[in-house]
């Protein structure tokens, strides 16, 4: 009986893809290429690893970053001025309140006598001077956020947790606990939820209908962020907690990649936690993740996704009109 | 109601396709190439006048002239995701068909190179194609005829996956089969001009025209085995040529030809460096 493993590439195999390499060698490559035309508008949205594509892309001539807010001095660096989306759901309230589908019952709250927002507490970090201010940055922000989804060609997201804290009155779910960023957060308002596998791939197919409906051609691309949880509010220890976290964003972006074709998944974080690194890819805080860990993800980027700098085809080919001689050249004159 | 169709080897099937939805309309179509030289020579007066008072133009490029019709632009359709070796060379006279420039990149490539006939046609096999990146283009190119037809308000997106379960939905790069090109203009024409969904029997006349092949391994995605061999168009009484009369005319064609430098075959250094 013939092996059936005979026909499988030396990608398939540990010792010829990972032992026998030498580490920044390691190229994790989609089955197929899938290269992105010059020119095309990448979005980039998630957890605070995500910021890291949007800085090397930012420069790429081969590409262009779509940036429909100014990034500001001190602030994360992402499309629009969201700050760090950690979980699908928050993203898909984000466009769905955007695109007017939702209103959240509860997103402002007082600190020191200002206004924060508490869909993105870092935006004006010492808050608003009044309520209608902070509504009123809102609100250019939200027309951004619609610039942003209708406008890119393609839309990386990088998911980083399953915990998150939520609205008791209309399931909002806050990128910090309210009660962090507010002194005067009514703690019976919001709840601690550690989202499910299930809820993930839910919220990460209604992130595809969203894009279904307002940009049909984009394209989106999975990552999951390698960086470890600071901080878990379920009773496990945070190694254990985090494990579950990535496992299950990881788990849920294969199930929804294989639903939907307008989505990929790429590899960053097996790239930054994989063995062959043997830990070099963290800090010494064993969290945040070096500019070589960047370095690397970045490199196996561009290998699977951006073209190549050398091109084969001319742009010139979009003006040629064939001459041959069967074809018809006029009709009715 | 007048309907004027300018556009390139499209402009059959959209001219006959429009004339199947309003068999009551007064349809004609021109080339773009002549179009623009109706305008600038004034030879064909008739043609002047039935754009001047057209209801709507269908063009690949409305803004040659001015006009009060109603104008739906549709993009000229180019997709070289399965013909990545086609190029047109610009001055040397096609070897399938001499009113074209359409050559093949490696027979370009290796013929600046001093490599024999026999060498190049040898360099036609997958291991090659691959290293040339001739078999990672496909999803670049959706996605560039995606959005070339998005930024027009045309959306193809959903059309692509109804093609591709087709099978090769090409003849050559730029032609592709009526089956497309009618969809296109359905989509493109959608509310502007009303129509209901007949049985349409749109005549394929770019089947008639050079088919180019798909190389093997280009198309394994799409369940096309792929082969090496050229069909010349009607007009040559669809001759079939394997790889070693392909690439013997063509070196023919590079010999006595005009001269042409290593600049004028785009991914000159990709293929070359991949042979």
């Amino acid at each position: 009986m013939t092996n059936p493993y005979r026909k499988k590439q030396k990608a398939q195999f540990w010792k010829h893809a990972v032992t026998n390499l030498d580490p920044q060698s390691i190229t994790p490559m989609r089955p197929q290429r899938y290269q992105f035309p010059a020119g095309t508008r990448i979005a980039t949205a998630g957890s605070c690893f995500a910021q890291n594509m949007a800085k090397r892309l930012r420069d790429d001539q081969r590409v262009c970053m779509l940036f429909a807010e100014e990034v500001q001095e001190g602030l994360p660096c992402y499309s629009a001025q969201y700050g760090n989306i950690y979980t699908p759901r928050q993203l898909v309230q984000l466009i769905e309140e955007a695109f007017e589908r939702r209103t959240p019952a509860d997103a402002v709250a007082p600190r020191n006598g200002r206004y924060i927002d508490l869909l993105r507490p870092e935006y004006e970090k010492n808050g608003f001077s009044n309520e209608a201010a902070l509504r009123e940055a809102r609100n250019t922000h939200l027309a951004a956020v619609r610039d942003v989804i209708q406008n890119c060609d393609v839309f990386v997201f990088t998911l980083g947790l399953t915990e998150c804290w939520r609205s008791k009155i209309d399931g909002t779910v806050y990128p910090l606990s309210p009660s962090v960023v507010s002194d005067d957060a009514d703690n019976e308002k919001y709840e601690f939820y550690n989202l499910t596998y299930q809820e993930i791939v839910d919220d990460i197919g209604r992130l595809v209908d969203l894009f279904r409906e307002f940009n049909a051609p984009a394209h989106i691309i999975l990552t999951v962020s390698p960086v470890p949880l600071i901080a878990t509010y379920t009773d496990e220890h945070v190694l254990v907690a985090t494990c579950s976290s990535k496992s299950i964003l990881r788990a849920a972006c294969s199930a929804a990649e294989s639903t939907h074709s307008s989505l990929l998944y790429f590899p960053a974080y097996e790239i930054v936690t994989g063995p062959f690194s043997k830990g070099s890819y963290f800090k010494d805080d064993l969290r945040s993740v070096t500019p070589q860990a960047i370095d690397h993800v970045m490199r196996v980027f561009e290998a699977n996704f951006l073209p190549d700098k050398r091109m084969l085809f001319s742009e010139g080919d979009a003006a040629v009109i064939c001459d041959e001689e069967s074809i018809t050249k006029s009709i009715g004159f | 109601m007048r309907a004027l169709i300018v556009s390139n080897c499209a402009t059959s099937a959209y001219t006959e396709t429009l004339r199947q939805l309003h068999p009551q309309w007064d349809v004609r179509g021109v080339n773009i190439n002549l179009a623009q030289q109706w305008f600038e020579s004034s030879e064909k007066p008739e043609f002047i006048a039935f754009h001047d008072n057209a209801d709507f133009l269908i063009s690949i490029a409305p803004e040659i002239r001015r006009t009060d019709a109603k104008v739906i632009k549709i993009p000229g359709f180019f997709f070289r995701g399965l013909h990545p070796d086609s190029f047109h060379l610009s001055g040397t006279p096609s070897v399938l068909d001499p009113g074209g420039n359409l050559q093949s990149r490696i027979s370009a490539v290796a013929y600046l190179l001093g490599k024999s006939e026999e060498e190049t046609a040898s360099y036609f096999n997958e291991a090659v194609f691959k290293r040339a990146g001739y078999l990672d283009v496909y999803q670049s190119e959706k996605m560039r005829t995606i959005k070339v037809f998005a930024d027009n308000d045309i959306r193809v997106d959903d059309l692509f996956e109804k093609w591709e379960r087709s099978g090769n939905f090409l003849h050559q790069y730029n032609h592709p089969k009526v089956h497309v090109l009618v969809d296109v203009f359905l989509r493109a024409i959608n509310e502007a001009i009303p129509h209901s969904h007949p049985g349409l029997t749109v005549r394929d006349e770019l089947a008639d025209s050079t088919i180019w092949p798909v190389y093997p391994g280009i198309g394994r995605n799409l369940g096309i085995e792929g082969n090496l061999e050229w069909r010349r168009s009607v007009s040559f009484n669809f001759e079939r040529l394997s790889v070693s009369e392909f690439v013997s005319r063509s070196f023919a064609q590079f010999r006595t030809g005009p001269r042409f430098e290593k600049t004028s075959v785009p991914g000159f250094e990709i293929v070359a460096d991949n042979l």
